[in-house]
């Protein structure tokens, strides 16, 4: 495929996507749990009451917390069948998992569409884009990390296990700021709204939600993807990553060094995609989003490849095509501006 | 090492995907024990474990429940002293059923039991005909929800299967409610639930995080000569989405957060950084 094609193509996947994730209940049914429910490795909230699947972060920390916790705490023997019920119904999970690897965070994934459209609007706005500085991205991409193994893994085990408050079964869905945007795109303010009753944990929990979405709501304004950088499904994707046939493949070149167009492509802000050839320009923060691809000027330096296919693949033809309508950073060029390098 | 770590993690992350919520996802279920609220048939279905449930019925002389699985599998379960034991093979909603008949009525009554194990949603057994006069709701909560106060939602009333209009639909609420309907030209009858739980102060503590429910029941009532018709489908529901908590407090936050973030807005000298 062509890479100025794919560059078009991904929106429109993005925007279908949501609609079938936030509002699916009207296409696959109501208890659409039944067709899609842990399919999908993307951020798509349970609490959503219309949406056509639950992400897969939920019933991780609560397996951890019930399962394994419990089970623990009881001096069961930790079976099998606790940590793997049913082999059959997550053929479909692990499929989609591995084989499309991290694309469900660049394509699928609609906190991420959101996020792109705000920064989108950003753009229209004339703001300017900030970015991770380079020596700060090895601990921005270490928090991702530290929220799977502490958030999703680690608290509801332990709180599973009696060892901490009943109210961190599930600390990460208690802050995550998916929960509040594909609710609020139902028109539902429940998952705003902070609870005084019952536990602290739970009205602490809702201001510190309430607060991060809003922080990065405004900040996607000029920031790309905020919310993407800690994701912790982006992290249990990118345990897999060398191991899925779905990945980004780089060329070494000479030219590189002095171009580095990809990296400012990149809304994860990766710089090694430019520096870096083979598997290790292709690291844990990566979307698979192939703007990088498209933003390429050389044929065949960089592509999505599945397996052996090189499935887009970056070539002068396509960079032309895609930077006469915006700069690597996204911004749209004027009309008149497009016309004169169309000209020229 | 690399490959049976990836193939641990793999089944760790998929888990998941297999199996349903535990208990806290499980839309509340009846209330066990007797109604002291109604003079309505009722059924209890009381979850022991995650796989199984003592069902109980009250208010009429039914001997056996009728025990109907999301693939429509059927399992009778002898009623002793009103009270029978469920252990089904698979999870998610599950039917009961209990009839009483007699000279003078024939009475259906019925609720739903939800077990947090992987299994199919109730679509066809909800939509499956039933014999007689009976009530069942076009939707049960999913995961994660319940009825709740102030929402409005769909009950359908069937005779031998068919939808059966202008039958006199009573609605009552453990609460205290009460309300009179009538079903629509297609069968259905849609219930608001009533805001009539007590103020917070005066409700029992919240056990294990869980709001409190109040069981209701909405039964359809029919003549034919001197036998009388009854058709009950009771479950529970919760106080409203917005109870005991603040929908300004929560934006409040939010624009705080943006607050926080609106200095990062500001170009800097020397374009993007
Ligand atoms: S490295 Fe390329 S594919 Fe990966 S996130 Fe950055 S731009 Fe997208």
């Amino acid at each position: 495929m062509n890479a100025y094609f794919m560059n078009r193509l991904r929106p429109w996947v993005q925007a279908l996507s949501l609609v079938v994730l936030v509002y699916g209940s009207s296409v696959v049914g109501f208890y659409s749990a039944e067709k899609l429910s842990g399919a999908l490795p993307v951020l798509s909230c349970a609490y959503d009451q219309e949406n056509s699947a639950y992400c897969v972060l939920i019933p991780l920390q609560h397996q951890l917390h019930h399962r394994l916790g419990e089970g623990l705490v009881k001096l069961q023997a930790v079976t099998m069948g606790m940590v793997m019920p049913l082999v059959f119904t997550m053929l479909s999970f692990l499929v989609f998992f591995l084989v499309l690897n991290k694309a469900f965070c660049g394509w699928i994934c609609p906190l991420g569409t959101v996020q792109e459209w705000i920064y989108a609007a950003g753009r229209r706005l004339g703001l300017g884009t900030r970015r991770v500085p380079d020596g700060s991205r090895g601990r921005v991409s270490a928090v991702k990390w530290v929220i799977l193994a502490l958030f999703v893994l680690a608290v509801p085990l332990v709180s599973g296990m009696g060892l901490a408050p009943h109210a961190f079964r599930d600390p990460w869905c208690q802050v995550c700021p998916s929960r509040i945007v594909t609710t609020l795109l139902t028109a539902n303010g429940e998952q705003v709204a902070v609870p005084f009753k019952g536990d602290w944990a739970d009205t602490a929990f809702a201001a510190l939600r309430n607060l991060v979405f809003g922080f990065g709501a405004l900040f996607a304004l000029t920031f790309r993807q905020p919310f993407c950088r800690i994701c912790p499904m982006l992290s249990l994707h990118a345990l897999f990553r060398h191991f899925a046939p779905l990945r980004l493949a780089k060329r070494a070149s000479d030219r590189c060094d002095r171009c580095g167009l990809c990296a400012k492509a990149c809304p994860m802000d990766i710089r090694e995609v430019q520096t870096r050839v083979g598997a290790a320009a292709f690291t844990d923060d990566c979307t698979l989003c192939g703007r990088c691809v498209a933003f390429c000027p050389e044929d065949g330096t960089l592509a999505l490849a599945l397996g052996p296919f090189r499935l887009v693949e970056s070539s002068k033809a396509a960079f032309a095509r895609v930077t006469r309508a915006e700069s690597p950073e996204g911004d749209p060029k004027p009309a008149r501006r497009r016309a004169k390098e169309a000209a020229s | 090492m690399r490959v049976p770590m990836f193939l641990a993690m793999a089944l760790l992350a998929a888990a998941p995907a297999a199996a349903q919520h535990a208990n806290h996802g499980a839309p509340p279920a009846a209330n066990a024990g007797e109604p002291d609220w109604t003079k309505l048939p009722t059924l209890s279905a009381a979850l022991r474990g995650r796989t199984g449930a003592q069902v109980s019925a009250f208010n009429g002389a039914a001997s056996e429940i009728i025990a109907t699985a999301p693939d429509g599998t059927t399992a009778t379960l002898a009623l002793t002293s009103g009270t029978a034991s469920y252990k089904p093979a698979t999870g998610n909603y599950h039917l009961l059923a209990a009839v009483d008949s007699c000279d003078a009525h024939v009475a259906t009554a019925a609720t739903a039991v939800y077990f947090p194990n992987p299994g199919r949603a109730p679509t066809d057994i909800l939509a499956a005909p039933r014999q007689g006069l009976t009530v069942v709701p076009e939707r049960l909560p999913r995961e994660h929800s319940a009825y709740r106060a102030g929402e409005t939602w769909r009950f359908l009333v069937t005779m031998d299967g068919q939808p059966f209009p202008g039958a006199k639909v009573r609605f009552e609420t453990a609460n205290g409610s009460r309300a009179e309907l009538v079903s629509e030209v297609d069968g259905t009858v849609d219930v608001t639930f009533p805001e009539d739980f007590p103020p917070r102060d005066q409700r029992p503590p919240e056990a294990h995080g869980r709001p409190v429910t109040a069981d209701f029941v909405v039964a359809a009532t029919f003549q034919t000569g001197t036998v009388q018709h009854i058709g009950a489908f009771n479950y529970s529901y919760r106080p409203g989405a917005y109870d005991g908590s603040s929908l300004a407090t929560g934006a409040g936050f939010a624009v705080l957060g943006m607050v926080a973030a609106a200095p990062l807005l500001r170009r800097r000298k020397g374009g993007a950084k």
